[in-house]
């Protein structure tokens, strides 16, 4: 025995070890701990030369170390290990074993014999595989012992990311620092849309706009609902910009247009802000910043909206050149959607903006920067985001829209809303119409297939407060309005009663649409500027208040599907006890499923 | 299965060439074998060279249980009529509790079972057993899924430094 082979079974011992850990209890159960075995081994392999005695003994050292009290399990492993690899001391190992495990075998290893001829069609199944039963539990406690090296843990690509397809958010961070292959897979851009379309992702509320002293931070939160965790995404980006709309787009977040302080002002005077016309967009899963196109007109607090961009869209067809008509068709025929004329601009920015994460010659770095590359302007579905409203340079109040086009990057202006609906407040896509909805307590839709604008008579609801915004969501196919108002008793307005937070809903019929009241929030409506984001099947809502001299947060859902639509609280940690009170009128929120 | 003798017997055969008897219904579950046995249907006799003989006998396992309890809820409504909706979640969840009894396995049967699932493409023991591999890795950190599935770290400290450094807020545990 040299001192080669006393390094073999050091490794052997250290993975064995901890295979063990995930054994079956019931072959762990027929293992009988032998403690004292393994020491005697080595100690009986550890022959005068120098060189084995030292490990032999570094073996030791580290077998007493690794031995946890409550667990004395994994050192009889070792003992399981040492005979196939050392062939010198199999049997003294096996003399070790408990008797029953050998007698086990022996049996087993019998019962296996008259399987192997083939004439047992005689045999029903059940019987035929009760054998099978017996021997593999034999078998199995066979293979405890590593023939070969130990392989790790490998399996084709393909399944791999099956597996790592169903991991949530944090654990897929971790997964990705575990080694090169997966940090391959995980930020492949066919993963991220396989994992975009998959069940394991959970909803996250994106939390933008908080202010610390009187500053903007630029800081996003996000609240994991599944885990009830808020995190802090610390970023530049969005430093000293305010009053921007953000939207959940897929799996990125954009954030269009606001005012920032412009440089070398007088602070406080209108003058002062500038209002931006830029949209970023934010991709968590990456972490990657990028610039979508810029808007036609500056805007801050655009009511915004998101909506596929179908081949039926002919808000489009009167526009497109020659040259879009052609990527269309390509798109349309799942042919390399990215064109070198719109692409190049835009991985030059981001390519910049990459360069600050990773070296360039960084080898798989930039593979996975090149892939990140491509994830931000490859083969998404084609996506539009429709803007109106707002305010512009001068703090004047916008009727102008516009529209983007994610396929190539470009906005386009269309008809504004007609001037006595008077000024957007608050929108959402539901179906193939965008819903606006005024101050003056009109609604109207816009068609995204037609490119026009429809009054849509309502019932007038009770009314609304006006210091409270309203906001109106989409759930699937129903829209509903979130919007404060006092509470009735029978039928008539009761000042002295409080004010409640409703949940109303659009009932629309040939016979008219009306607006009927659905659920109310239990809290008493204590933000003005209370955020509601909404999925398929759930409303959140952040209210974010000040109150005995503490800015409180509070999230809550409510489902949509089940009947009675109760409110419940999704959070009780509280991330806003330090932000600044001003927050509360400029936050925004989004909803990703990530 | 006491119609078993009447039916079709298969015969799998493992890489290491040991043979197992299966009826039609229980190899039909893997549907690399279904499609072969609708190619020709005198195929009685099918070596799977990518599988071995222990986990074969697991798979076949598996799908004898799913099939027992998939007849079991047939007979039953065969005889009511129409299921009744708590015999119906019992059984169900008798059978979950099989598979997650059956997942007690180490990482290595398990990699191998994932495998197997995928060449013979049986759809409700690959979905199980990736699932059990994903529970494996939640909740873990880098170094403790490292330890698990016995994976080297071939990335730099500066690499891993570098992915934490982009999504870090991934990796707080708290705010």
């Amino acid at each position: 025995m040299d001192s080669i082979s006393i390094a073999t079974l050091t490794r052997s011992n250290s993975s064995s070890r901890t295979s063990l850990l995930f054994n079956d209890p019931r072959t762990e159960i027929e293992i009988i701990p032998n403690d004292g075995s393994l020491n005697r081994d080595m100690e009986s392999l550890s022959v005068s030369n120098p060189t084995s005695k030292s490990s032999g003994n570094k073996l030791k050292k580290r077998s007493t170390s690794e031995k946890k009290p409550t667990d004395p399990k994994p050192s009889s492993s070792r003992c399981l290990s040492l005979p196939v690899r050392s062939n010198g001391c199999r049997v003294c190992a096996c003399d070790e074993l408990d008797s029953s495990i050998k007698t086990r075998l022996v049996t087993s290893m019998e019962q296996s014999v008259p399987q192997k001829s083939g004439s047992v069609v005689e045999t029903t199944t059940i019987e035929c595989f009760s054998y099978r039963k017996n021997f593999r539990k034999g078998k199995r406690l066979i293979q405890e012992r590593p023939l070969s090296p130990e392989p790790g843990f490998s399996l084709p690509d393909d399944v791999l990311e099956l597996i790592l397809v169903r991991l949530p958010l944090s654990s897929l961070m971790a997964a990705r620092c575990v080694c090169k292959k997966w940090l391959v897979l995980t930020t492949s851009q066919q993963f991220i849309q396989l994992r975009s379309n998959s069940l394991g992702n959970t909803p996250w509320l994106f939390l933008l706009g908080v202010m610390r002293d009187e500053s903007h931070t630029g800081d996003i939160h996000a609240l994991d609902i599944s885990s009830d965790r808020w995190h802090c995404i610390k970023s530049d980006r969005l430093q000293g910009r305010f009053l921007y709309s953000t939207l959940s787009v897929g799996s990125d977040l954009y954030i269009v247009g606001g005012c920032s302080s412009a440089p070398n002002s007088i602070p406080n005077s209108p003058l002062s802000l500038k209002t931006d016309k830029t949209v970023l967009v934010f991709s968590p899963l990456t972490g990657v910043w990028r610039k979508a196109a810029s808007m036609r007109v500056a805007r801050s607090r655009p009511v915004i909206g998101v909506f596929e961009i179908t081949p039926d869209c002919t808000i489009f067809h009167n526009r497109v050149d020659r040259h879009d008509q052609k990527r269309q068709t390509k798109a349309r025929l799942g042919l390399g959607a990215v064109s070198d004329v719109y692409d190049d601009p835009h991985q030059l920015s981001l390519r910049l903006s990459l360069r600050d994460a990773f070296d360039e010659d960084d080898g798989i770095l930039s593979d996975i920067s090149k892939n990140l590359n491509k994830i931000c302007t490859g083969t998404m579905p084609r996506l539009g985001l429709i803007v109106i409203g707002g305010h512009g340079c001068w703090e004047e109040p916008l009727d102008s829209g516009e529209i983007y086009d994610s396929l190539n990057d470009k906005w386009i202006d269309i008809v504004g809303l007609p001037a006595d609906f008077g000024l957007p407040c608050t929108g959402t896509v539901c179906g193939r119409k965008f819903y606006v909805y005024t101050e003056s307590d009109k609604l109207a839709a816009y068609d995204l297939d037609l490119g026009f604008w429809v009054g849509i008579q309502t019932n007038r609801p009770a009314p609304r407060l006006r210091e409270y915004n309203p906001k109106i969501i989409s759930c699937g196919i129903r829209l509903f309005m979130l919007c404060v108002s006092w509470c009735e008793r029978d039928g008539q307005v009761n000042r002295r009663e409080k004010a409640v937070r409703k949940v109303l809903e659009l009932e629309m019929s040939t016979a008219g649409n009306k607006w009927t009241e659905v659920s109310r929030h239990p809290d008493a409506p204590m933000d003005w500027c209370a955020a509601y984001v909404a999925d398929e099947e759930c409303i959140y809502g952040l209210e974010m208040f000040r109150i005995f001299g503490q800015v409180l947060d509070f999230v809550t859902a409510c489902h949509v599907g089940n009947g009675d639509m109760r409110w419940s609280r999704v959070s009780r940690k509280q991330m806003a006890h330090e932000v600044d009170p001003l927050s509360c009128t400029v936050k925004s929120l989004a909803l990703l499923h990530l | 299965m006491a119609r078993s003798s009447t039916e079709n017997m298969i015969t799998l055969m493992s890489s290491d060439g040991e043979e197992f008897m299966v009826t039609e219904k229980v190899a039909r579950e893997c549907t690399t074998i279904r499609n072969m046995l609708e190619d020709d249907c005198v195929i009685t006799n099918i070596p799977l060279p990518n599988v071995t003989s222990d986990i074969l006998s697991m798979v076949i396992e598996y799908c004898m249980e799913h099939v027992a309890a998939a007849e079991k809820a047939a007979a039953e409504t065969a005889e009511k009529g129409s299921s009744s909706a708590p015999a119906a979640a019992k059984a169900n969840k008798d059978l979950e509790e099989w598979d997650k009894a059956f997942m007690n396995v180490d990482v290595y049967t398990l990699c191998d079972l994932i495998l197997a699932a995928n060449y013979l493409n049986v759809s409700g023991l690959l979905d199980l057993t990736i699932q059990t591999a994903a529970n494996l890795i939640k909740g873990k950190s880098p170094e403790q899924i490292r330890k698990t599935f016995h994976i080297q770290n071939d990335l730099s400290l500066e690499e891993e430094e570098k992915i934490r450094s982009q999504t870090p807020w991934a990796f707080e545990k708290s705010e």
